[in-house]
Formats: structure tokens, sequence, C-alpha cells
């Protein structure tokens, strides 16, 4: 398979949905019944859902989320709540009701949910089995299957624990493919931790290289690294809880908070900066910008506006995917060792733009910075 | 777990910035409880109404609310914590009070950085009242009041008793008894509401369960989780008429007895009968014993018995 980008779907699925049907940005959807009712899913147009996976997210499986409980299949939504000790006896009526509604909408692959745990526990795969997994398989016969699985940091950096689930997940012979995400805790919005990224390159190699497709979710501006190691799937998402995956999500209600500050993505600099340190950019140093911004007319949109856009507004949302678009294209025609030449010019490019900017006296805030870039050029090294 | 610190304040007011913080309700090892009020005009010019939300917008209008914050939950029991909010929202019993809101914040929106811990804020309506805590004095040898007390929470709690979902209040305990200026009973604190058979958050075993010694079922103090039912709240209601009779608490001999021995107490000695201890009928002693029985199945069969039997007491003591 080659590199692919499929939108990390989140809050205000319709972003996703537009971009994808209507900009023909990326190759297809990750649909989020945490963020999308059952109703919305089903009236996705057949070429979307087709194009698309549906993850189940049965990560939290006591989540009282309203619009995963909109699903009949839901853990929480079977008698009358979830409880680890009597789902068992539900989990083949579960994975039964899931394949189907799964089947019938005609997604591209049957994803297998599995829960988040997040510690490296010895039976870890012996929980996993029990909870879904051998029911999923009993169930679904003979048809193609993805496993969904959210680790942890840890367990990608163990190598034995790796070894563990790829020996696991290579023990199905219908699974075609994974699709996997990580809770890498951090105090920062890029991965900033070089032997992390090795680590996960490794794995990733590791995983297609047994002949599994490979889709890694949640991914920040790290997945164009990820590019470099193997031909699979990365993401891109609009909020930022679609960029890093924290179990949290299950538990917020994100139309119902007060929400960061705009940002916006600079394919120069690989990173997001604050709206306003980007329009100071813009015109205190109007020849770096130039370098690192492409522009899109979303972004035009939003630069041209008197008031500072709010995050929850689609635009920068938008521009972003078209910027990850462009990357992908010029990316996925190129070889590995290609796209890790050009990766590393990016970067270095990059570096240096953030040298000049501080030279020009422009600090950015700290998530807007360029500590990002040494780490990546050390994991591509 | 959170203490009341200007750093909670702060990252409180980031999430939440047209809120007005009055002062510290509560402070215990699970949450802060703090009275305050919202202001509209505090409200930021970010925080937008749209077709979805009307986050802080018209909140003023709440008047002066209850903000209880827990930090630092695992996912499991933060999932916890929004099961027991959604029963208020579910049940909305007439003797809880309303629930406003409630979210969990991980991130501060002004410094665009991660919590050190995810504060799980809920809401609720101050209701005006006084705690029993404070009139506990008045209800001594007046066994007719207390009668009519305990039906007040008995009222309460039948929306949780009664539920399919078979609930437990667990901490049923004059601080969480209120007594609106009308009289009528509001029971408050379903921080540690739990379903009848569900696994729960805690660990197994004798002293990993959440609860208030004092007013403590034998059952809650060994953990036995398929035993704490609507009977462990009918042995808390016991334990509070008798210490309201009587002014003693039917348990603890002597002042100085510390936490086990206590526990052990409550787990294996019999209280002396009421009727020996305050000038109080046979039958309303004989009563507060049926709900102390060590083990719940010797406890009143099912709420509405129990509701009968008060109701029964009440009814001969005004003849």
């Amino acid at each position: 398979m080659p590199l692919r980008l499929l939108h990390q779907v989140g809050h205000n699925s319709i972003w996703n949905v537009e971009s994808f049907q209507e900009d023909q940005c990326g190759d297809g959807l990750i649909l989020s019944p945490l963020h999308q009712n059952m109703s919305t899913v089903e009236r996705l147009t057949p070429g979307t859902r087709a194009a698309s996976i549906f993850d189940p997210q049965f990560f939290l499986p006591s989540s009282q989320k309203p619009k995963l409980l909109s699903y009949p299949f839901f853990p929480q939504g079977v008698d009358g709540g979830f409880q680890t000790s009597t789902f068992n006896s539900h989990a083949r009526d579960v994975a039964e009701a899931c394949i189907r509604f799964q089947r019938d909408l005609g997604f591209r692959t049957i994803v297998v949910p599995t829960r988040f745990i997040d510690q490296l526990y010895s039976d870890y795969i012996d929980r996993q089995r029990r909870f879904t997994v051998d029911a999923f398989m009993e169930a679904a016969g003979d048809s193609p299957l993805c496993l969904s699985v959210a680790v942890t940091a840890a367990m990608i950096e163990d190598p034995v624990f790796r070894t563990r689930l790829l020996n696991w997940m290579t023990s199905y012979p219908n699974l075609e493919e994974v699709y996997l995400m990580y809770q890498h805790t951090r105090d920062s919005k890029q991965v900033q931790d070089a032997d992390f990224l090795r680590a996960c390159m490794d794995f990733f190699r590791e995983i297609v290289g047994s002949g599994l497709a490979l889709t890694v979710g949640y991914t920040n501006g790290e997945g164009m690294l990820f590019a470099t190691a193997a031909d699979l799937t990365f993401t891109m998402g609009s909020f930022e809880n679609t960029r890093i995956f924290s179990v949290d999500k299950f538990l917020q209600s994100e139309g119902e908070r007060r929400g960061p500050k705009a940002r916006i993505y600079l394919a120069g600099l690989m990173n997001w900066v604050q709206f306003q340190d980007a329009q100071t950019i813009r015109t205190r140093a109007p020849a770096i910008w130039a370098r690192v911004y492409e522009p899109t007319e979303y972004a035009e949109r939003a630069l041209a506006l008197a008031v500072e856009p709010t995050f929850n507004q689609p635009q920068l949302y938008k521009h972003f995917f078209e910027n990850m678009q462009a990357q992908l294209a010029n990316t996925r025609v190129a070889s590995l060792a290609d796209r890790r030449r050009m990766l590393r010019g990016c970067l270095e490019q990059a570096k240096s733009a953030y040298a000049q900017l501080q030279a020009h006296g422009i600090e950015l805030e700290r998530h807007g910075r360029g500590g990002h870039i040494d780490p990546w050029l050390e994991a591509l090294a | 777990m959170p203490n009341d610190s200007p750093q909670l304040r702060a990252n409180l007011i980031a999430c939440l910035p047209s809120l007005v913080i009055e002062e510290v309700a509560a402070e215990s090892g699970q949450r802060v409880v703090y009275f305050g009020h919202f202001e509209d005009d505090q409200i930021p010019v970010d925080v937008v109404p749209d077709e979805h939300s009307n986050f802080l917008h018209g909140w003023q209008q709440w008047g002066r609310v209850v903000v209880k914050v827990v930090a630092g939950a695992s996912p499991d029991a933060l999932a916890r914590l929004q099961t027991e909010t959604s029963i208020l929202e579910e049940l909305r019993p007439a003797n809880f009070p309303t629930l406003r809101y409630c979210n969990l914040f991980v991130d501060n929106p002004v410094t665009d950085e991660r919590l050190p811990e995810g504060l799980y804020v809920s809401i609720e309506e101050f209701v005006i009242s006084t705690t029993l805590t404070n009139t506990m004095a008045a209800y001594e040898g007046n066994a007719q009041a207390v009668i009519e007390l305990c039906l007040g929470i008995a009222n309460a709690l039948i929306p949780l008793w009664s539920h399919p979902r078979r609930f437990v209040h667990r901490d049923i305990k004059p601080e969480n008894i209120l007594i609106r200026p009308t009289g009528e009973v509001v029971v408050i604190d379903l921080g540690i509401v739990r379903e009848t058979g569900r696994a729960g958050i805690t660990q197994e075993g004798w002293g990993n369960a959440p609860l208030t010694l004092d007013y403590a079922a034998p059952e809650q103090i060994a953990n036995d989780k398929d035993a704490i039912c609507f009977k462990s709240d009918f042995f808390a209601i016991g334990v509070l008429m008798y210490r309201l009779i009587c002014g003693k608490h039917p348990f603890r001999r002597d002042a100085h007895m510390n936490n086990f021995e206590l526990a052990t107490a409550i787990e294996s000695t019999p209280a002396q009968p009421l009727s020996e201890v305050a000038e109080v009928a046979e039958d309303v002693s004989n009563f507060v014993d049926w709900l102390m029985r060590k083990a719940p199945w010797q406890r009143p069969r099912n709420p509405a018995l129990f509701v009968q039997a008060l109701t029964e007491l009440k009814l001969r003591m005004e003849t």
C-alpha cells in the first residue's frame, strides 16, 4: 500500500468531511463515534464511507459520552452499563452488531476495537483477547480485519513488549491491517523525544515488514517522520486532541469549554504557531514569512479578517489539511531514502528560519518555537 | 488530589473565566468544594455562544453555586464520576441539588499548557439551607422530629434505591443532609454513590472502600462489594437516628477510640439499645436496632417496607 494520509475526525467532523470531499485532501477518514453519532455516520456518502474506516473506540468502555452511547454496541450501553466482570457474556453479541454495522455501511475494512490499557501487564494480551478480540475474530469469520490498538510510549520503547505485540498482531491470518495510536505524555505539542521517535520508526518498520498494513493515528507533525520509515498511513486532524492521543477525550465535553488561542500551521516551520505570532512574522519579517507560509485560500481569508479567528473556526484547519496534502503529494512518489533526504532538507530550512526569526527579535510562544527540529533531525540520523 | 491553592484557583478561573470564587466550602481527600457565582461581564470576547453551546453565557442568573473540583483522578475513576453526575441528570430527584454543568479540563486555555492534573469540575445549585450538623442538638430527645427527618431522607433517596441500576448513596451523614427553611430535606454529595453489584473503582478488601467511618455499615468497612446495597444506607440512617435521639454514637464507647477500634465495634459489637440510653418508645428503639443489624439481610427487606415502618412509627407517635 502506498503512503497515505487520513483525516482523524474529531469535534466538528463536517470540516474533515468537506476537506476530503470538496478539497480532495486526504485519502479518507478515520470516523470517530465519540464525535459523530450513528445517524451522522450513516448519512455520509457511500463513496466517503468506502474510503474510510470506522473505529468503534472502545478504549474507555465505561465512557458516558452521548455520541458513543448512540451506538447500541458501545460497551457502556450494553446491559445497563459496562462491567468488566460481566461484559464477556455480551462480547459476542457486541462483536456481531459492531461488525454488521461496519459491513452494512461499506467501510474500507472492519475494525476490531480494543481497550486502552496503560500498564505493561504480563497478561495484557489475554485481557485484550477476553475483552473483545476473541469475540470479534470469531464473529468476523474470514473477513479481512483491522485491529485498533492504543498503546503507551513505554510499550513502544520496550523491545520485549514490542515483540509480544508484534507476535500477537501477526497471529491472526485474516488480520490485514493495524490501526495504532500511542499515548505519549509530554508538555510540548510536538514530540521532542528522539529516542521515542526512533523506537516508533523501528516498530512501524517491523509491522509493515511483517506484511501488515499500518495506520498510525493521532499524529501531529511527526507523521512526516514516520513516512520516512515505511509506506504507512498517517493522519491529520483539526483540534489538538486529534493530533495527540489521550484517553481524556472520552471524558471531556469539547463544545462546553473555553478553547485555546487560535494557531496556524506554517509548513516551512513544520509547526503550528499562535495566530498573533504569525501576524507578527508576516508584518515584521515578510521575507521569512514568504519562506515559511504556504498560502491557501483558507489562510488568506483568516489573515484578512479584522479580528483574530477563534480556535473553533474552520479556515485554519482546512489550511492545514491543504498544506499536509501538498506535503504528502511530494513525499508519496519518493523512495524511503529520498523521503529522508527531503525531510532532512525541510528540517534544516525550518531551523534556519527559526534562527532568523530570533535574529529579528521575534519571540514565539513556547509551543510555536523550534524545539522539535533537533530531536527530529536526530531521529532521522 | 487537590487542595485549595492560588494555583488551583488560577487554573479554575482560566477554564471558567467568569467564575467568582467566594469561599472554600469544604476540602476532603477527594476534592475541593467552593461557593461562588458567575458574572457575565467577565466573559472573555473569545467565548462566543453558538448553536451547540452557551458556555458561560447566562450563567450569572444561576446566582450562588457550589463548584466541586476533583483533580488527578484516573480515567476510570473519572468515568465513574461522570456516571454519578449523569445519575443526577437522569433522575433529577427533587430532593437533590440541580446539576448545572460538569466537564473535565486538561489544558489551561490561557497559557495553552497542559494542567498538571486534569480538573473534573461540576457546578451545582446552591441550596439555601442549614446542614443537619448545625442543628443536631435540636433533635435530642425528640424522636418524632427525627422520624420526620428520616422520612425526608428516605424520600430523597428512594429515586436512587428504586432505580433499575439499584444505586446506593453510601455517605449518609449530617454534613450531607440539608434542611431548607421550609423544612424540606435535601440530600447532597453523590460523590461515592455506586451501583449495587458493580465492580467499582476501589480495591477489594478491608479498609479500601471510600466511606465516612462513623456512618459506615459493616459491609462497607469490609468492602464487601456484593453486599453493599440500599441496606447500607439504612444502616447509616439507623446510626443517624440513634445519635440524634440520644446524643451519642451507638458504637463509640469513648471519645478516644481510634478508627480501627471503631471499625471493629461497628462490625462486631451490638449497640446498647436506644431505649436504655434515651427516653424513647420501645418500637422506635427496635426500629433503630433493626436498621443497625450487622448483616444486611437482617435489615428491612426493601425501601418500601422501610418507609412503611417509618410512616407507621410516625402515625403512632402522632396519636
